[in-house]
């Protein structure tokens, strides 16, 4: 009885030693305002917050590190930065919430830069221009978004992103399916589970080129959205580095070799005309 | 194009480890508040014991998915800490195990009859004395069957560490089928190693219990 | 420093009620069907046969090692895919009902174990019918034994409906992550989703003590002894 006891209470040791580790107050990450380039360069590592299931921007790989476009620019980053990369996989609001906890430098996760998010952190300028694309099955009886517009159909997007305000303006009244990841959603229309996903137009053009007999898109482009880094708001220093970095990744042509290399496709114009 | 299913055993090992080592260690975390909070619910104090079964039930009564939603955005932007996944996952799955551990540990004591305090007590012993030579040793014996019951609970709310983007063995599964795009093959492989593994605690426990039957 | 402001939820506040009721009727169904489920499988547990007993066996040991979450996923995305649609709300119904349906039996069996074999003898040879046997010597002593876990596992099926949220279906929590995410008020959302799934859980809790109370009081005199 002894033995097993002590053993009981050695593991139990061991077990608040360990939880002890984990928690780290935002104190000792937080550091006075505009810091983020000097920590960074002092711990030589870059954490990079990204999503897991948005192939071809995210996904995992078969060694279970992430894969995709948003991976490689990301890496490209720490590369010039000669820092070594640690990707943190979150979900889809927790892209934010990754960088005002200060758990990330940085987030490269198909996101998207708008007036709201930036109440609360900031973006760089962007390295891709995306809209917004009801895609269909080929089969499908929905030929338009007015006819999807209707409550007997449902639409599917991940939770979290910017198409639950799309969805919202551009079809009111068909039924909304909130998923947890991207690739939930996108597996639901293939599956008939909803009738339409509302997604990101570069991807669907990946997946028009990959599957395009099985599927087909419904007419209109329902929003323009610049995706940029993410970076914890108040700290200049830490954007002038990375608007810099994007500067030079899209005139350098790295971007349309990346791009192309994942998406199969030339890299679309990224200023768009007004 | 895409990778098979097969490609990805790494990750679903991977996965696997994770789960076994998050839910063992909210077992030994949830096993310690468990005692403390068994120990309040059989106390002399009203309050205490009151506290103690307020504890219970609010954990009992909140789903583990809500926990670890409120673990990791709730406490992340109110308390601004730093709670990586891990951490959250911990805490929430701590919570949720010691409130089911209180309640194996107060059994465990009661089990302990009375007349036994009272011989104990009559023989010159103090109250720790008693506790440590006459109650734990047969509190514990009681106690480990239903341990082994809580572990496979945890076992199975730790997939739910899924949802904030912890990857253990259910996120592991999710991410491969994005992945791959195969939902079917994908979600059976995961539930078989549940099932392995969960059954196989149990047939342990099983074995231990049938060892550690307290021989009248 | 965070400001706690609950008033923050208002504009979220309309689709609620809606979204309670939909974990209480989802949690309703699959309690019902649960039951069917479990009173079946204890039947074939404790069947003399032995290919029902392995049957039976074989579901709760399944069904107990399994997460619930793989559960849903299997049924909603998985069967999906090799051509078995179930929507959001049924799939999760269906993995609900299978989950606590494997406890269920558990339970069931427990307690119709605990009669011993010489009263179903003795009932018979009072000339008592098969539902007449069930009705008035096995339910009123089963019930008095199944009534406490019983009440711990419809807590348990409330709290697993929760789950429902990952395949969008707009229950209790699915509001809570809703709200959370556009409003970041995380803390607030899940404060108010906890409450009120404390006040349900409580609510059955609290019937199962009133139960327990009610049987005491109208046990026989045979059973008070």
């Amino acid at each position: 009885m002894n033995m097993v006891r002590r053993r009981v209470f050695g593991a139990l040791a061991f077990g608040v030693l360990s939880a002890s580790f984990a928690f780290s107050p935002v104190a000792e990450a937080q550091q006075p305002q505009g810091g983020i380039l000097s920590d960074v360069l002092k711990r030589g590592v870059l954490r990079i917050a990204t999503i897991g299931g948005n192939p071809p921007y995210s996904s995992l790989g078969t060694d279970g590190k992430p894969v995709g476009y948003d991976i490689d620019v990301a890496n490209m980053l720490a590369e010039q930065l000669k820092l070594k990369a640690e990707f943190i996989v979150v979900d889809v609001p927790g892209r934010i919430t990754a960088l005002q906890t200060r758990r990330a430098d940085v987030t490269f996760a198909n996101f998207t830069a708008n007036v709201e998010r930036s109440k609360v952190i900031a973006f760089t300028d962007p390295y891709v221009v995306v809209g917004s694309i009801y895609m269909v099955k080929k089969d499908s009886p929905i030929q338009s978004v007015e006819q999807l517009n209707d409550p007997k159909y449902k639409i599917g997007f991940a939770r979290g992103g910017t198409a639950e305000g799309i969805s919202a303006t551009t079809a009111p009244r068909a039924q909304k399916v909130r998923f947890d990841t991207v690739g939930d959603a996108y597996l639901a229309m293939q599956s008939g589970q909803v009738d339409s996903h509302l997604q990101d137009s570069l991807q669907n053009a990946s997946y028009v080129a990959k599957d395009g007999d099985k599927y087909r898109n419904l007419a209109g482009n329902w929003s323009y959205e610049e995706i940029s880094i993410g970076l914890p708001a108040g700290d200049f220093d830490w954007w002038r580095v990375l608007n810099i970095f994007v500067k030079n990744f899209n005139a350098s042509g790295d971007n349309a070799r990346l791009f192309k290399k994942h998406f199969g496709y030339d890299l679309p114009p990224i200023q768009q005309k007004y | 194009m895409s990778p098979t299913v097969g490609a990805f055993w790494y990750v679903f090992l991977t996965g696997a480890a994770v789960t076994l080592w998050i839910s063992w260690l909210a077992l030994l975390l949830g096993g310690l508040v468990g005692v403390i909070v068994g120990m309040m619910r059989i106390s002399k104090w009203v309050a205490l014991r009151w506290l103690a079964v307020a504890y219970t039930e609010v954990f009992r009564s909140i789903p583990p998915l809500v926990l670890f939603f409120g673990c990791f955005y709730g406490l992340s932007y109110a308390l601004q800490l730093d709670l990586s996944p891990f951490a959250a996952a911990t805490v929430a799955l701590t919570a949720t195990a010691s409130a089911l551990m209180s309640e194996v540990v107060r059994a465990g004591i009661e089990s302990v009859t009375h007349g036994q305090w009272q011989a104990a007590y009559s023989s010159g012993m103090r109250y720790d004395q008693v506790f440590r030579y006459v109650v734990w040793p047969q509190a514990i014996r009681v106690m480990l069957p239903p341990s082994i019951g809580v572990y496979i609970s945890t076992l199975k709310d730790s997939s739910l560490a899924s949802i904030i983007g912890y990857v253990e063995l259910t996120k592991s599964g999710l991410l491969i089928r994005e992945t791959t795009g195969i939902s079917f093959e994908v979600l059976l492989i995961i539930a078989v190693m549940y099932f392995v593994i969960n059954y196989s605690i149990s047939l342990v426990g099983a074995s231990l219990e049938r060892k550690f039957k307290y021989v009248h | 420093m965070y400001e706690f402001n609950l008033a923050g939820l208002l504009p979220y506040i309309d689709p609620l009620p809606r979204a309670i009721l939909l974990t209480l009727w989802l949690s309703l169904l699959a309690i019902v069907m649960s039951v069917a489920v479990g009173v079946f499988g204890a039947l074939c547990r404790t069947s003399t046969n032995l290919i029902p007993r392995f049957l039976g066996a074989a579901y709760v040991e399944v069904l107990r090692n399994i997460p619930l979450l793989v559960v849903i996923y299997l049924i909603f995305f998985g069967l999906a895919q090799v051509g078995l649609r179930v929507d959001g709300f049924n799939s999760a119904l269906i993995a609900l009902t299978l989950n606590a349906g494997a406890y269920m039996t558990e339970i069931f069996r427990g307690g119709l174990l605990a009669i011993p074999n010489g009263q179903y003898e003795a009932a018979r040879s009072q000339g008592m019918t098969g539902p007449q046997l069930y009705r008035y010597v096995v339910f009123p002593q089963v019930f008095r034994i199944i009534y406490a876990p019983l009440g711990n596992l419809i807590i348990g099926i409330v709290i697993g409906s929760s789950l429902a949220s990952v395949i969008g279906v707009e229950e209790v929590t699915t509001w809570m992550r809703r709200a959370g995410d556009e409003t970041f008020r995380y803390m607030e959302s899940f404060l108010a989703v906890g409450v009120i799934y404390v006040v349900l859980a409580q609510t059955i809790n609290i019937g199962r003590i009133a139960t327990g109370n009610w049987l005491l009081s109208k046990a026989p005199v045979g059973a008070r002894r």
